[in-house]
């Protein structure tokens, strides 16, 4: 699934009842009733072990969500923190902001900002690695869409739940903006 | 089925082929392969669409139209289809009898969706891997 928007929806923006290899890259996720995006029909599914084997066909394998440490900088122009702990690999991480965070906390992504690789490191344990990336979006009014989330993509094009979504924190000094 | 597109193109830059999918009674855009099909749907693609969302032509603004269940729902994995279907084989060298592989419940898909894409039985592809494009990195 790529670009597009999908809003308004009474259920889930997107829902992967089972199956690999299932993108979302790009969309736009407003207001949908259910989450924005839910693997396996089962609300928002917690980060586990990605290394443990999982049933053949669990939704894009249950890979891990990002999680946002922080989102903070100028008017229009922050970076944003956070890392990925899952298998061995590169991951896409996609950057959305929003004008609410979802009532589960999770998601949902009404624009679509881009974002970059992380590679997982040597910081791991029980076949887990952790992927750190600090991401800054070219432009984002972050005043009327404070609200970021992200989700992870990896090379064979599983793609994770939204994150959780955290405020974004102008702390910018001056009024008129020279921090 | 598989290698469909609905929408605009493969770098959603096809304006002309986006679509308004909204009002379902049931969900926007189900994708999966029919109930007794072994081999169910992979690589389609949905690309740069409006789901949930109408278009106002005297106000020129986009409304709210969304389906009653989700906008896009996927499933039917080939890997599941493919362990079927040597279930199947076996079962039948055993001598015993299965009239084909049946979803889960939970897995059929909303008969009442918007666009319901579906691979007829005519169109199977049995005793073989589906070919699945080489998968590229946004």
């Amino acid at each position: 699934v790529t670009y597009g928007s999908i809003y308004y929806n009474a259920g889930t923006g997107i829902r992967v009842v089972n199956g690999q290899h299932n993108a979302v890259h790009g969309v736009a996720l407003l207001g949908n009733g259910g989450l924005g995006i839910d693997l396996a029909g089962a609300g928002v599914t917690a980060n586990d072990n990605d290394s443990l084997p999982q049933p053949v066909d669990y939704a894009n394998r249950g890979l891990n969500f990002p999680l946002l440490d922080s989102a903070k900088g100028g008017h229009n122009s922050g970076k944003i923190s956070g890392s990925l702990l899952t298998t061995p690999g590169t991951y896409w991480i996609s950057i959305y902001a929003s004008n609410a965070c979802d009532p589960s906390g999770h998601g949902e992504g009404m624009y679509y900002f881009g974002g970059a690789f992380a590679t997982t490191g040597n910081l791991g344990a029980n076949g887990q690695f952790l992927a750190p990336f600090t991401i800054q979006p070219a432009f984002v009014d972050y005043a009327s869409t404070p609200f970021i989330t992200a989700t992870a993509e990896d090379a064979d094009g599983n793609t994770s739940e939204f994150s959780s979504c955290i405020q974004y924190v102008d702390d910018t000094v001056f009024a008129n903006g020279f921090d | 089925v598989h290698d469909v597109t609905i929408g605009g193109g493969n770098f959603g830059d096809d304006y002309d082929r986006r679509n308004l999918i909204g009002s379902a009674t049931g969900g926007g855009v189900v994708v999966d392969g029919a109930t007794d099909t072994l081999v169910a749907g992979h690589d389609n693609h949905i690309v740069n669409n409006f789901i949930g969302v109408g278009y106002n032509g005297n106000t020129n603004a986009f409304v709210d139209r969304g389906n009653g269940a989700a906008g896009i729902t996927l499933a039917g994995p080939e890997r599941r289809a493919l362990q079927l279907h040597r279930v199947q084989r076996r079962l039948r060298h055993l001598g015993d009898e299965q009239s084909g592989a049946r979803q889960r419940a939970d897995q059929q898909p909303d008969r009442r969706a918007a666009v319901l894409v579906r691979q007829w039985p005519g169109q199977r592809r049995r005793h073989r891997l589906p070919e699945r494009a080489p998968t590229t990195t946004p």
